[in-house]
């Protein structure tokens, strides 16, 4: 269970988002909001990309703050619009962030052919379209053993192919895995026929039901 | 015309000044607080009285127009500025003319000291040197609208790998000590050229004199700081880029000391000539503990520039400011004798209970663009 506890994030003096209380079970939630409503502000302080003030731990004993390592084995992130050095391969990435998140190779191979970037692992990143950006991001995100995984609309720039594949993907981690998953997307997440948990919007600076 | 006129002046030109101001504010205040007027005439009369001596300003107003296109590229690499790809579907003569007046409103400060230098050699009938002048700075700026004309028509191409280049991401996966030298090499080449040259000379400097003359390892000490302290824009640049044009490795569950072996891979790996040189030229002027110490004492500077930039968010302008009072505090303590140890010992606590402190808690400033 993911517990969000008197939850804030400020930038300088400006407070971005507020949230007093939360608590996630094992799920996929969809997280709704406008433009600049503070969903990316939410999901870079989840995965500790933004400093944030209060307590976000998971099953209560792994907390952001006081095991930042243990956390960060369990919570893992895409972007929504990923950038990468330029002179990087995605293979380089996928070793590199695959070890760190504890994938062996047998998995860090198997979520790229799964994907389809190993038919440009050897590509810098600079020659890449925005759309193997995209699946390079979203394979990094399922690497480890991860017990969040946050999507930040996952669906742009990404091919029926690679929708119907990551659709596959998320049902599994969250069937077989017991993963926790935020998703933000302004396209209807009701048709991809993923089973939802809950809805949040984010408006007036903090997460409402529904 | 205009439209294109304000809005080059509006994201160049004002940027340019306005990011630079710690610079002219510097130069400015170097030129006014340390020379009189009378002292201005006396070097200008000497530059212009030879040809040779007239590269001395000729150098210093190129590496100033490498300033200017570094800026001006880095700003076209920038998202929001896109749009400025537009400007290369305009007739030719009138990008040239749009591209050259903001070249040369950049270019202000060569061309006001070029005059000052004109109207030198006029006073003393230099005709030659009058003709050069004038020649270098129309030269530069062709040099700076040329490279900006080139910078707008190939924006965006597609990136083609040679066959060597293939071959070597296909056999080779780059481990992560070895991601920031590639990227300051082709993100800011002149930078990562100009410190190694400038860090390097010092060193070799300081080695020429102790062939001729007897000192201890004070000296040497004194160079390490300067020479490590050059190092500074690549700690800058070394701090961005493992916290922000990367910043997933914030995400990585990395532990302190394996981030912390990386970092000295890295710096190892930036540093090698400034090491290669401490080794190959002094050997025989100071002891093998010296010779390690410094290395070490040097290697330490830039770990404390790396644990101060998660204290303070500052830009590379900044920290200038504070790497000049670091240095003299350091000069002073090595001419009071203390050992070399002590200070790269004194130095690596302070870099690493920075880093450690606030690493979690550090925060780029909003405004900082991604690359």
């Amino acid at each position: 269970m993911l517990t969000l506890q008197n939850f804030s994030k400020h930038y300088g003096d400006a407070l971005a988002l507020t949230i007093p209380s939360l608590q996630l079970d094992p799920g996929i939630y969809w997280i709704k909001g406008e433009n600049g409503s503070g969903k990316t502000t939410l999901f870079r302080s989840l995965t500790g990309l933004l400093p944030c003030e209060g307590r976000v731990t998971f099953n209560d004993n792994i907390s952001l703050k006081d095991t930042p390592l243990a956390y960060r084995r369990l919570v893992n992130y895409s972007e929504a619009e990923p950038l990468y050095p330029d002179f990087l391969t995605p293979k380089e990435l996928v070793r590199f962030i695959g070890q760190a998140k504890g994938a062996t190779r047998e998995q860090q191979d198997q979520l790229s052919a799964r994907f389809g970037i190993d038919q440009f692992f050897d590509k810098p990143c600079g020659a890449c379209s925005s759309g193997m950006l995209k699946k390079v991001s979203l394979t990094l995100a399922f690497m480890g053993a991860p017990k969040v995984i946050i999507l930040d609309e996952p669906l742009i720039t990404l091919d029926e192919a690679a929708r119907r594949i990551l659709f596959t993907l998320i049902q599994d981690y969250n069937e077989k895995q017991d993963v926790i998953f935020l998703l933000s997307s302004h396209q209807l997440l009701e048709d991809a026929q993923l089973l939802l948990k809950g809805i949040f919007t984010i408006r007036d600076k903090t997460i409402h039901p529904g | 015309m205009k439209a294109v006129a304000t809005i080059l002046n509006k994201v160049l030109v004002k940027e340019f000044y306005l990011t630079n101001a710690t610079f002219f504010l510097v130069v400015v205040g170097l030129a006014g607080g340390f020379m009189r007027a009378i002292d201005h005439i006396i070097l200008a009369e000497l530059l212009v009285s030879s040809p040779l001596l007239l590269l001395i300003p000729i150098g210093v107003w190129t590496a100033y127009s490498f300033k200017v296109t570094r800026f001006n590229r880095a700003m076209l690499r920038r998202g929001e500025n896109e749009f400025l790809y537009y400007v290369s579907t305009l007739p030719k003569n009138v990008q040239w003319v749009a591209l050259a007046r903001a070249s040369a409103l950049q270019l202000a400060p060569v061309f006001l000291y070029a005059s000052f230098l004109i109207a030198t050699a006029a006073k003393h009938s230099l005709y030659f040197t009058l003709l050069l002048i004038p020649l270098a700075c129309v030269v530069l700026l062709c040099l700076a609208a040329a490279d900006l004309f080139v910078a707008l028509l190939k924006g965006h191409r597609e990136q083609k790998l040679s066959a060597l280049a293939r071959w070597i991401h296909v056999r080779f996966t780059k481990p992560y000590p070895l991601f920031f030298p590639e990227w300051i090499v082709r993100r800011s080449p002149w930078m990562a050229i100009g410190t190694k040259l400038a860090g390097g000379l010092l060193l070799f400097g300081v080695a020429q004199v102790y062939k001729t003359d007897t000192y201890d390892a004070r000296l040497l000490g004194m160079g390490v700081v300067f020479a490590f302290a050059a190092n500074v824009n690549m700690i800058w640049e070394m701090h961005r880029f493992d916290n922000h044009h990367f910043d997933i490795n914030r995400n990585l569950p990395i532990p302190f000391v394996r981030r912390f072996l990386y970092f000295m891979i890295t710096l190892a790996i930036v540093t090698l000539p400034e090491a290669g040189l401490l080794v190959s030229h002094f050997t025989t002027a100071v002891s093998w503990v010296d010779l390690v110490g410094a290395l070490l004492f040097g290697w330490s500077i830039a770990l404390f520039l790396y644990g101060w930039l998660f204290r303070h968010t500052y830009g590379p302008d900044q920290l200038h400011s504070i790497v000049f009072f670091t240095c003299i505090l350091l000069v002073v303590l090595i001419l009071f004798k203390i050992p070399f140890l002590i200070l790269a010992f004194v130095n690596t606590a302070g870099g690493l209970y920075l880093w450690r402190k606030y690493f979690y808690t550090f925060e780029i400033p909003m405004n900082e663009e991604k690359a």
